[in-house]
Parts: C-alpha cells; structure tokens; sequence
C-alpha cells in the first residue's frame, strides 16, 4: 500500500523539505567524495544540465523543435572567452552578455522560423547548428581572432579560489568552480521549475498540446513562442558561460552537432518535458560516455551485427504460428546470420573485427542505440518511468481548489431545481 | 569575366553534389511527410557497399556494384522504415525526428569504425566504367591538372557526367512517379494517406516504397560523388546542411525543385562566397563556411516558407 497524503498538507511540505535537504546535502559532500578529475567532469554534466533544461523547455514543454543548443552554448562560450580576454571582463560580468548574446541571436533565429507549422524550424536549427563551428572561423568582423578559429582560445584569466577561502586547494580549481556552477544551475532550474508552474508557462504548455485552443484561450502565439525559443536561448548561453568558467578554454570542436545530439540523449533518457529529467540526463551523458569509452571494449561491428541478427529472428520467429515453427526459425536465422557476418567480416578484411577502439565511433554508436531504444521502449525517461514507480510507495493526492463563495449558492440552487423537477 | 563564369560553373558543379542528397530527402518527405536526417549517412554506407564490392572484397564490375549497393541500401532504407519508423504516428514529430537523428549517429558511427574516418584512396569512378562514353570523362578529368580549356575555363568532366547523371535520375523519377502503378499508389499517399487506405492502397508497402527508392537514388548519388569529395563516413556532413537549404529552397515536396535548389545553393554559394570571402575554390566544399546555406534558409522561411515549387499547405479548423 502506498503512503497518501493530500498535496499541501503538513506532510507533503515536510516530504518535500526532506527530499530537498538531502538533494543539497548530497551536492555538497559528493565534490569532497570525487577524484578532482571526476569533479571536473561534473561540472561539464552541469552545464550540460542547464543546456538540456533550456532544450527542454523549448522542444519538451512547448513542443518546437529548436536543434541547434549546442550553437547557443557555443555563442554562451565565446562571447565569455572573448569579453574576458579582449576586453578585460571579469567572469560574472560575462554571464549576462552571454545569455543576451544567445538570446538576440534565438530571435534571429526563431521569428522566421516559428511563422510556420511543422519541421521547417527543425531544418533550420540542425542546419544552424552543422553549421556553426564553421560559423566561428568565418573572416568578417575579426571573428576568428575574437573565438580562437580552429585552434580554440585559451582564456588565460581562470577561475581559481580567492585566497581567503583555505577549504580549496588553489592547484585543483575544480571543487571551487563546482560550487559556483551548482549555485548558477540550481539558480536556473528554481527560475525554469516556477516559470513552468505559471501563467506563461501554462500558455507555453497549451500551445503544444492543443494550438488552436490555446489561441482561442487568448494565448498570443506567436509571443509565447518566440519568447520561448528566446529565452530558451537564453539559458544554452548560460550553459556556455559555465562551460567556459569549468574548462578556461573555448574551441569549437566542442560545440559540434555531435554535441547537440548528446543534448537529444539526455533529454530522452532524463525525460522529455521533466524539470528534474535534465540533470539526470545530464549526468548519464557526461559519465557514460566515460564509462563507454574506459570500459566497453568489444568490436563494434560485431556487436551490431549480432544485435540486428537476433533482431531479425524474433521477428520472423513471432511471424510464424507454432512454438516448434518459432524455434526452428529463430535457430536458422541465428545460424545463417552469423554465418554471413563471418564470411563478410573475413572477406572485407575488416579493421573493426579486431582492432578494439573504444573512444571514438564506438560510444557515438551505443549513444544512437541507446536514443532509440528510449524512444521505443521507455519515451518518458527515467524520470517519467521513476515516478511512475514511485507511485506504489508514496502517492500525493492533489487537492481542488477551494470553491468561491458564490459557488456554494448555485449549487443550492441546482439542488432545489433538481428537487422540483423530481416532484 | 573569366572568373565569374568559372564561378558559376563552381557553383553548377558543386550545386549537383547537394542536389543528390536533396532530392531523395524530398521523396522520403513526400511520402512520409518527415525530414530524413540520417539521408546523408545512408547515401554515405551506399557508397562504402559499392567500394565493397568493387575494391575491397569482391574486385566487381563497378556498374554491378553500383547497383547492389543500390539494392542493399534500398533494403537497408526499407528495413529502417518498417523496424523503426511504421510503428510512429508521422504527424508526432519528435519520436521520428529523434530516430532519424539515432540513425544518423549509428550509420556514421558503424562505417567509422569498419573504414575508419579516412579518406579512402583508389575509389572507383562510376562514370570511367560506363560503356561508350567512359573513356571520354576518363581522358579529361583535367581538374586537379588544372588544365583550362580555350575561354580559360576549368570545367571537370566528371561534372558534367554528374549533372547528366542527375538529369537521368530525375527522368527516372519522373517515370516512376507517374507512369507506373506504384508511382501513382506513391502520389495518392504522399497526397492524402488516408484517402488512398480508404480506396484499398496498401499504404505500408508505399511508405516501404518510397524508402527504398530514395535511399538507392541516394546511394547512387553518393557513389557518382565519391570520387569527387573523397570517400570517407563524413563526407556527407557538410553536403546535409547544403542540401537541406535546397529542399527547402526548392519546397519540400517538389522532386524537381529539391535538383533546382541544390544548383541554386551551388550558385549562391560559389557567386556570393567567392566574391565576399574569396575562398580557395578547391576548399569551398569540404572547408568553406557554411553561411550562405544557413541565410538561404532563413530567407526561404521569412519571405516564401514553402519554397519555389512546394505545395502551400492551408490548415482549416
């Protein structure tokens, strides 16, 4: 039996100041648990954690598909980088050049675009974001000298801990800029989480599920929409500010489609339109692909061929009517299958089969599959799934709201009519 | 005058490489109504079945590999659509545009580790191969020779081998689309799904249909490009944003306008950069900034959303 109680109550305020405290309890021991390495990598999954939230709530809650956040994170980046080393700003100075910066360019971006149904703004925001790196090294208006162009600028000035501050050690930064990331990310998700639960948030909410209604409902679409992409804009360029401040080295190698995918990852697998989703998302992007890349090391050619070969015998296998059939089919298909991956393999003599490489295409592929395997299997992500779960140990029944004191008359009213028209 | 002409023929040239992706992305998107992603990475693997059969296993006949590598990529597109995509309601975008997008990283990540992100040497030209005129472009390929012809213009062969090719593979379409049976099941759906189920099309076998037939055009095209961008898993990275800008440029759902989009992206791209940015004419494929695709596309949506020849969608309540 689950534990109820009634949204408001005593309880769920104490259940929600319990969940909360030991969620800031566990940020601030795990960066003195962690190796400083790991912490830096942390840092990265938070600010990968603010792109995806900016992601969600443009593609999840209003349900627009804007592809091209890793281009805002980048443009988050390099105006820090280039603000910080041309101009002599200071970090926190660059956060809200960062984010106007991203957000005027979203406008840009955004207007023509959303004019239109359908995935017109999904062509121009991958074909925005494929383009982007290239973008930086553009010759007009000194831009590669402002972004570094192809070699990446190293911003000289680091974000290392004051000196009167003896808990960090000043040759390992990362425990220092991790407290200043956490603060900027919880800062963000706090303004998203409530931006979600309000006024607009709701007319955002609306326009995706139903658009004509909500223009019905006095929701001005266009407004919400285009504010929407902008501020969610916004936010990729707040993640690109803290990108900055964790690694002190912008390149636009980082901030490729590739990484725009990895963002699709973590939205899916956290949860598409969840609050909580994207920092989940976040750390199982940044981490596994660490642990794809330390640990999985078989050829991946034959895990694909296997993986496509058992496919394929389930599938004839279910066609067929009895078990024996079924079998008989499955074994055949496993056999055959094989066999042909053999002889190509031997024929095509290829490097794959045996020259195991764990870094490069092979966790880019477990990242496809794993995209696609959400999308079939589980489409509302480990959050959406978790609460589901979590439904059997405590569940939280939400209270109407209390009715207007005129209410109480017309339902009299209803009454006595329902009487007369008994009698 | 000299160099503005060899400009637009740069442009012409090139304009054909992004018309070969553009234009089964317009089929898939007739039929299925999604923007195919992954259409780039698929014309990619095609071309690697090719270079399979013909150099590293089989030493095939180039025109036998070409077309099995045209059917298995069929195959492949087909499979793709009936594992992954049929089970989806098409008009809920974002399950399709995330798979294709899984694809997409999967194909790219799956020839990267087989073939490794290098540039393959001795790939085969299709064209070289071909009965009659093949020893025609062979004898002339003059582009890296940087031989110039009278006017003091360099025009590849292989180029206008392409642009025939391309023309060949739209009267192709063209038949196919409306001479055959299949080809009018194909219109009916593209036209109005439920219409055609209603009136007993098999609107599966269709959506197979058109899958196959793309990603073997695709194929086709990246085979015939090959030897001109370098065969290897990214080559077709760039070439996506380019010839997305031209099914947009020509409407999405206009077979003939996606070939006319990708010569004027070429165009635009080859006019515009050459004369503002000057880049290296050797390098404004693979290097060049990809600006002018992107402000291509934002003009195209700002000022005529469905392109030069698409179809005005007019939604009623």
């Amino acid at each position: 039996m689950p534990y109820t109680f009634n949204k408001g109550s005593a309880e769920h305020r104490m259940y929600r100041l319990v969940g909360y405290g030991l969620l800031i309890v566990l940020m601030l021991i795990i960066p003195f648990i962690l190796p400083e390495f790991q912490v830096t990598r942390l840092n990265r999954a938070m600010a990968m954690a603010v792109a995806i939230l900016g992601l969600n709530l443009v593609l999840g809650f209003s349900g627009l598909f804007a592809l091209c956040q890793s281009a805002f994170i980048a443009l988050g980046a390099f105006t820090c980088g280039s603000l910080i080393m041309d101009h002599g700003w200071d970090y926190w100075m660059t956060i809200p050049a960062g984010m106007l910066m991203a957000f005027l360019i979203g406008l840009l971006l955004g207007i023509p675009a959303l004019k239109i149904k359908g995935l017109y703004l999904a062509m121009s925001t991958v074909a925005f974001a494929a383009a982007f790196p290239s973008l930086t090294k553009l010759e007009f208006f000194g831009i590669p000298e402002r972004t570094g162009g192809a070699n990446g600028r190293d911003i000289t000035e680091k974000l290392n801990p004051p000196d009167w501050m003896p808990i960090f050690d000043a040759t390992e930064p990362g425990r220092y800029r991790y407290f200043l990331l956490a603060a900027l990310a919880l800062f963000a998700f706090w303004a998203v989480g409530n931006l979600i639960n309000s006024r607009p948030g709701r007319a955002v909410i609306s326009i995706r599920d139903n658009e004509i209604g909500a223009a019905v409902s006095g929701v001005e679409l266009r407004r919400f929409k285009v504010l929407n992409f902008g501020l969610s804009a916004a936010i990729g360029g707040l993640a690109g500010v803290m990108w900055a401040m964790n690694s002190g080295f912008v390149a636009e190698q980082d901030y490729t489609f590739v990484l725009m995918v990895d963002l699709l990852v973590g939205l899916v697998v956290g949860g598409v339109a969840t609050v909580s989703g994207a920092a989940i998302g976040a750390i199982v992007v940044v981490f596994g692909r660490w642990l794809v890349q330390t640990y999985f090391n078989y050829s991946m050619s034959a895990v694909i061929w296997l993986i496509a070969v058992v496919a394929l015998a389930v599938y004839l296998a279910r066609q067929q009517t009895t078990n024996q059939k079924k079998i008989i089919t499955a074994a055949a298909t496993l056999v055959v299958g094989w066999g042909v991956g053999l002889a190509l393999f031997a024929a095509v003599d290829m490097p794959g089969l045996y020259q195991l490489n764990g870094d490069g295409p092979l966790s880019q592929a477990v990242f496809g599959i794993v995209l696609i395997g959400f999308v079939f299997f589980a489409p509302q992500g480990i959050v959406g799934s978790w609460r589901k779960l979590w439904t059997n140990v405590v569940q939280i029944t939400p209270v109407p709201p209390a009715l207007p004191d005129g209410a109480e008359i017309l339902v009299k009213d209803m009454d006595a009519i329902h009487n007369s028209i008994q009698g | 005058m000299t160099l503005f002409l060899q400009r637009i023929i740069d442009g012409l040239q090139n304009g054909a490489i992004y018309s070969t992706v553009a234009i089964p992305m317009v089929l898939i998107f007739k039929a299925t109504t999604l923007i195919n992603f992954a259409q780039g990475e698929l014309a990619m693997i095609g071309a690697f079945f090719a270079f399979v059969f013909a150099v590293q296993a089989f030493s095939m006949n180039v025109i036998l590999a070409t077309i099995l590598a045209m059917i298995l990529a069929a195959a492949l597109g087909m499979a793709i659509e009936r594992t992954m995509l049929r089970s989806f309601d098409p008009t809920d975008h974002l399950p399709v545009v995330l798979i294709t997008l899984g694809v997409f990283y999967i194909v790219n990540a799956f020839a990267g580790d087989i073939w490794n992100y290098q540039a393959q040497g001795d790939v085969p030209n299709l064209l070289y191969e071909l009965p009659f005129i093949g020893s025609w472009f062979e004898g002339r390929s003059s582009f890296l020779t940087s031989e110039t012809n009278r006017l003091g213009l360099r025009i590849q062969h292989d180029s206008v081998g392409l642009i025939g090719a391309l023309l060949i593979m739209l009267t192709a379409l063209h038949f196919i689309l409306n001479r055959t049976k299949m080809g009018l099941a194909f219109r009916g759906v593209s036209s109005n799904t439920e219409s055609s189920r209603l009136v007993g099309i098999r609107v599966g076998r269709i959506l197979s249909f058109g899958w196959g037939l793309a990603c073997a055009f695709g194929a086709l095209g990246a085979i015939l490009v090959a030897p001109r961008i370098t065969l290897q898993p990214n080559m077709m990275l760039t070439v996506l944003v380019y010839s997305l800008a031209a099914a947009a440029f020509g409407g999405l759902d206009s077979v003939g306008g996606a070939a006319l989009g990708g010569f004027a992206v070429g165009l635009l791209n080859s006019v515009v950069l050459g004369y503002v940015a000057d880049v290296d004419r050797l390098s404004s494929l693979t290097a060049a900034p990809l600006l002018m695709p992107v402000i291509l596309l934002l003009v195209v949506l700002w000022f005529k959303p469905q392109g030069l020849f698409g179809t005005k969608t007019v939604e009623r309540v």
